[in-house]
């Protein structure tokens, strides 16, 4: 076992003696040595002594006939495993668990006792929200099914575990709710996960690039939420959510376009709200991935579209700069781009400072000494603010190396190049597949009413049917929507019936 | 398998489409030099204008900028037609002309009165020109050469001047299209402002109206009122009306004006029907019905007269920029090859019905 | 039995409206008043009437023979070679519609937008784009019509219906001229007709009875775009203008007098923009639909079409580039695209109807697989 594990100081063995008493049998107590083997790191020692040695040594264990129920009937812990092979066992260990081997005995005992750095279900820094819960998933697979099964109290909840990786196995499990997702989609993804032959997987993301549909495309084809709360909903909406251990990341798919820029909020408040928000949203998204391109198109191309005024402002900021508009353009969004990392690698407590030295007083700087032009720093802010209302943090720097395409494009042919840009680019969209279901769903191909949670975020009474490009077996969510008329309350006298008669059944 | 090659594919073809284009419309605008009005003076004589972008920057900024500094230039180029003028202006000028910002085309009298053909013939081709204002000026050198008192840049202070309310009222907005569009159809004839520069200011006094493409007479202010009257769009501040001795101040909120053209006997006749919407701005005091009446009636009488005045003037100069003509041909094109309208135009008999409504009399009791 | 390269009914009124948009909306008033001058109103009305009665006709053609494209009637009625003959010359027809829509894009980027850039790198590059979006099959492209055409039409009615405000019914409603001004106009709704063509050939590889109902959608549609367009040509610059100016459409949007509301004047510019994107889709459709017709033709599976698009873009492309730019070239064209719209749209189908209908194919006498092979 040792050779096996190679794991030195780490494995703990604890040899020992247990004793039997013999039964009817005439030897009376029986004597046979036993050693508790386990990996320091991943096991709780307390817990060993506690389930483990000291039943086993607290006294004579009552052999009766069969030793080997008798210690398993001794040892109190629930999570009991047998087996007899040398293999299970090392890699029982390596899940953490203990094992008690014991003298000529063919069943080796092992009880789960892992003991892992656990993170509170804090909630998770990418998605916040004010209003709503705010648990998160953590790294711990079983500790993820539980802040889902507590959502979803339903036995049609199906909860699949597979192991992926050929070297280290990892638990990933696999959730849908029967009756509601769609059983063709659920196959595809069982056969996908089941064919994913990685060795290791130290990162839900790994699974995601080798599962999704065309892995050459730029747009992220998953939706990735750590909210519980998230994942919930898009259950009961008919998806299937992939977790696996050790990442706090849930895969949802199938994902559209539009489901990787909603957010939890957007159930949070009233339709007007959420809406607003929504389109404010697109419009983020449509300023970050156009706009310097556009102003590279209206500036160097077309600048009679401008408005007059407007036009002699940007005359006059460009006058005497050293460099071209496109070299300009494309040099400040690189340099943005390299300061967003180095802000990001910086720890915290001077990232702020590298923030501001980097972006304020460089750009001024920049601006006073006359290289860049106090526009295109106006341009190039613009465009990577109005990107951060993107919610999914991949679909950011997508949008963002689009926007450097339509920046060649319209250096090339001004506002018509950047409209072939978008031709190109819509084509490659609406012909992207998210385990079948087209990735523009509800739009491209249209289905009636489904922009009703796509442009706008309609009253929840309007959205009674699941997304139906999803294809779910059960398409109602919402039943009937029969508001009971109120009672009439009365000011006074009435009020005062009413707190008389506790049952409330006067009035109205 | 399929997928790799068509990325591929794709590549290849987007990859050889770049190579094979050039940015050969990227023209950063340090490289352009934008053209805020145009002057043509006949006489083989262009002008462009050109704001300085550079000193524009420090009046923008604020406080850099000294507050009389002239932002503009002025370059002249002599030539056989329009494209001649512009090759030998821009020879002048170190940047390429841009029109696409050009927002005033002057034309100089001498011009208008040979004949705009040539010239808007070839301005057809310049797409950036269909919007931009136009006016008549003496010299259109000199009206583009003179500084404005308000706008660092003359172009953008005559489109401005234009714009503001009480100058459509009396000079109509005229776009370059208009102009075509007189010089187009039959039966209409255009018609421009007339641009003045005395002591270094500029300002609009009266309409030239042309006949076909040549300069037919320059109305005074009030025949220009007369003729802003029977063409829609016209809104006016301010007007005064005298009944019974006491005056009375009116706000123009809107007027609209239908010609309809009969015959009488064997020869047409047009009538236009203006309906005016004031509403009463002084004085204060509530107008009883009566008084209301004879205002309106004042009211209706005022435009009548100065649409009548305008309509002689214009008929003695055998120009039709209202276009009766064209509603001639639109409501009877059978009949219209067998009038002369040139012949016909100037005994024809025009008259104009105008009827106001006038509302906000006061306050309510 | 949907294949990916065949296009579903709903997704047809989307093509319509497209193909008609794509090809000639901005453009058409002019062309009818150059051609009509004041009957030009009726003759949009003969031509509106005339498109409807051409897709019933393709659809009394195409149900002849269920499940089959019109080139598959036109080989069962005609014999192999015959038809194949037959179809020829449509096929050359919509390759001659696609070669003018490259020209008249570049013609009109080059004009408008891109002064400097040679027509021949915009045509490439059209080219390169439109094979790019065709490569990715049918499905693809009614896709992103179905992206654009709400976007477009709210735009175009939204822009128009400002200048018909001031609709005038004295100039908008012209008089008749006598007939043969009515039939220049009627024949020259060619860029119209080249819809209705290129309608009839996808009419050819749909189920005909579920798709008429979508086809009369869409048209009504363009009918409506078209009257209201040509009411706004007509009240703001008039018969006259309009037949002196390229884009009579654009002039209108741009002329909508709305004071100190600079945005208008520039409205004008970038509709056309939309209008050029619009050709491209469009051009990108009769790909497909070209190059599906090609495998019809020759009896191989739809599937490899894809092997006919980039040749098909590639060679109309080169034409278009090197078509010299003469008058006479351009009066040549005009006379074949719209006398042979005519042909196709109306005698054609009515040919094959009564060939079929004397000759006995139809879906009672024949099995459905009389004429499909694959």
């Amino acid at each position: 076992m040792k050779d096996r594990l190679q794991a030195g100081d780490e494995l703990t063995v604890r040899r020992f003696t247990v004793t039997f008493r013999g039964g009817e049998r005439p030897l009376g107590p029986q004597q046979r040595s036993a050693v508790v083997l386990y990996l320091r790191s991943l096991v709780n020692s307390e817990q060993v002594d506690r389930f483990m040695l000291l039943p086993l040594l607290a006294g004579e264990v009552p052999g009766q006939g069969n030793l080997e129920e008798a210690i398993a009937d001794r040892l109190p812990a629930s999570s009991l495993k047998r087996t007899a092979s040398l293999d299970s066992t090392v890699q029982a260990m390596l899940a953490g668990e203990a094992v008690l081997l014991i003298d000529d005995a063919e069943t080796i005992f092992h009880i789960a006792a892992q003991q892992v750095a656990k993170r509170s279900p804090d909630e998770p820094e990418a998605e916040r929200i004010i209003r709503g819960p705010k648990e998160g998933f953590i790294e711990e697979l079983d500790a993820n099914v539980g802040l889902i099964r507590r959502r979803l109290r339903t036995e049609t909840l199906r909860v699949t575990r597979l192991q992926i990786g050929r070297r280290s196995p990892t638990h990933v499990a696999l959730f849908y709710l029967d009756g509601v997702a769609n059983p063709q989609v659920i196959d595809t993804v069982r056969q996908r996960l089941g064919a994913v032959d990685l060795d290791t997987v130290p990162n839900s993301s790994l699974l995601q690039a080798l599962i999704q549909d065309s892995p050459w495309t730029l747009f992220p084809l998953m939706r990735i939420s750590e909210r519980p709360d998230t994942v919930t909903r898009e259950l009961s909406n008919g998806r299937i959510v992939i977790l696996a251990d050790g990442s706090p990341s849930a895969l949802l798919v199938p994902a559209t376009f539009w489901d990787l820029l909603k957010t939890e909020v957007d159930y949070a408040y009233g339709p007007w709200v959420a809406t607003f928000y929504r389109l404010v949203r697109f419009l983020g998204l449509l300023i970050g991935g156009t706009l310097p391109g556009l102003y590279i198109a209206l500036v160097s191309f077309h600048p009679e579209l401008i408005p007059n005024r407007l036009s002699l402002t940007i005359a006059a900021s460009r006058e005497g700069m050293p460099l071209a508009t496109l070299t300009e353009m494309g040099g400040m969004l690189l340099v943005f781009e390299i300061f967003r990392e180095a802000t990001l690698r910086t720890p915290p407590a001077i990232g702020q400072a590298v923030g501001v030295v980097a972006g304020f007083i460089l750009g001024q700087a920049a601006v006073a000494a006359g290289i860049i032009s106090d526009i295109m720093v106006v341009v190039v802010a613009l465009s990577a603010i109005s990107l951060k209302v993107v919610p999914d943090f991949e679909m950011v720097m997508v949008v963002r190396i689009i926007s450097f395409g339509g920046l060649i494009s319209s250096a090339l042919f001004g506002l018509f190049g950047l409209g072939l840009w978008g031709i190109v680019l819509g084509t490659h969209l609406v012909s992207l597949k998210s385990f079948g279901v087209p990735f523009l769903s509800p739009l491209a191909p249209s289905q009636s009413g489904g922009w009703l949670d796509v442009v706008i975020r309609a009253p929840l009474f309007l959205l009674r049917k699941r997304p139906a490009h999803l294809g779910p077996q059960d398409p109602t969510r919402l039943g009937s929507y029969d508001q009971p008329e109120p009672h009439r309350i009365r000011p006074g006298a009435e009020g005062r019936n009413t707190a008389k008669q506790p049952d409330g059944k006067k009035g109205g | 398998m399929v997928t790799d090659r068509r990325q591929v594919l794709t590549i290849m073809l987007l990859l050889l489409a770049i190579a094979l284009t050039g940015c050969w419309d990227n023209r950063d605008p340090r490289n352009r030099a934008f053209v805020t009005a145009l002057g043509d003076d006949g006489l083989l004589e262009v002008t462009f204008q050109i704001p300085a972008a550079g000193q524009l920057r420090g009046s923008a900024g604020g406080g850099g900028g000294k507050q009389n500094q002239v932002a503009f230039t002025t370059v002249t180029g002599r030539g056989e037609n329009f494209a001649e003028g512009f090759a030998r202006a821009q020879a002048s000028v170190s940047r390429e002309l841009y029109l696409g910002q050009m927002n005033l085309l002057v034309f100089g009298r001498r011009l208008v009165a040979k004949g705009l053909q040539p010239l808007t013939l070839e301005l057809a081709r310049t797409p950036e020109a269909v919007t931009c204002f136009y006016a008549m000026a003496d010299r259109a050198k000199e009206a583009l050469a003179t500084a404005p008192s308000v706008e660092p840049v003359p172009g953008v202070y005559i489109r401005s001047f234009f714009e503001s309310v009480e100058v459509r009222g009396r000079f109509l907005q005229t776009r370059m299209w208009k102009l075509y569009r007189g010089l187009i159809t039959p039966g209409r004839d255009p018609f421009m402002p007339v641009m003045e520069t005395t002591g270094g200011a500029t300002r609009l006094a009266g309409t030239a109206v042309l006949r076909g493409d040549r300069l037919a007479a320059v109305l005074d202010e009030e025949e220009s009122r007369g003729l802003a009257w029977l063409l829609t769009g016209t809104r006016r501040e301010a007007l005064t009306v005298k009944v019974g001795g006491r005056a009375y101040a009116l706000r123009h909120i809107e007027s609209r004006v239908t010609t309809r053209v009969h015959w009488e006997g064997n020869r047409p006749a047009a009538r236009a029907y203006v309906r005016i919407t004031a509403e009463v701005s002084a004085p204060w005091s509530h107008l009883d019905s009566e008084t209301l009446n004879r205002v309106e009636a004042a009211l209706s009488n005022h435009v009548q007269e100065e649409a009548g005045t305008f309509l002689k003037r214009a008929q003695r100069a055998g120009s039709d920029p209202v276009g009766f003509g064209a509603r001639l041909l639109d409501a009877d094109p059978w009949r219209w090859p067998q009038v002369n309208w040139d012949r016909e135009y100037p005994r024809l008999h025009l008259d104009v019905a105008a009827r106001s409504h006038i509302y906000g009399t006061g306050m309510r009791k | 039995m949907k294949h990916p390269w065949q296009l579903g009914p709903q997704q047809m009124w989307v093509w319509v409206v497209t193909s008609y948009l794509g090809l000639g909306f901005f453009n058409f008033p002019r062309i009818l008043y150059e051609n009509a001058s004041s009957s030009a109103f009726y003759a949009l009305l003969a031509g509106l009437a005339a498109s409807f009665v051409s897709i019933q006709l393709n659809a009394m053609a195409a149900a002849r023979i269920p499940g089959g494209s019109l080139a598959h009637l036109a080989k069962a009625a005609l014999g192999k070679w015959g038809g194949i003959a037959f179809e020829m010359w449509p096929f050359t027809y919509q390759l001659m519609v696609m070669m003018a829509g490259f020209r008249m894009v570049a013609d009109i980027i080059h004009t408008v937008n891109l002064q400097r850039t040679p027509p021949a790198a915009l045509i490439i590059t059209i080219a390169v784009v439109v094979i790019y979006v065709a490569w990715h099959g049918i499905e693809a492209v009614t896709r992103m019509f179905q992206l654009w055409v709400p976007v477009i039409v709210i735009l175009i009615i939204g822009s128009t219906v400002l200048s018909v405000l001031n609709y005038d019914p004295v100039v908008a409603m012209p008089h008749f001229m006598g007939w043969n001004a009515l039939w220049q106009g009627f024949l020259h709704h060619y860029f119209i007709y080249g819809g209705v063509a290129s309608i009839s050939m996808v009419l050819a590889y749909t189920d005909v009875r579920r798709a008429l109902p979508w086809l009369h959608t869409g048209l009504a549609i363009n009918s409506v775009l078209l009257l209201v367009a040509f009411a706004s040509v007509a009240t703001t610059v008039g018969p006259f203008v309009a037949r002196d100016t390229e884009w009579p459409v654009i002039s209108a949007l741009r002329l909508v007098d709305v004071p100190g509301f600079l945005v208008v004047e520039r409205v004008g510019w970038l509709v056309l923009l939309g209008y050029t994107m619009f050709t491209v889709l469009f051009l990108t459709g009769l790909t497909v639909v070209l190059s599906v017709g090609v495998t019809h033709l020759f009896d191989l599976p739809d599937e490899q079409c894809r092997y006919f698009i980039a040749p098909l873009v590639l060679l109309a492309a080169v034409i278009a580039m090197f078509m010299p730019d003469r008058p006479t070239v351009d009066q040549w064209e005009t006379g074949i695209l719209s006398y042979g719209a005519i042909y196709i749209a109306l005698v054609k189908p009515l040919f094959l109807y009564i060939v079929a209908r004397i000759r006995g194919i139809g879906p009672k006498q024949g099995t459905r697989s009389s004429a499909r092979t694959d």
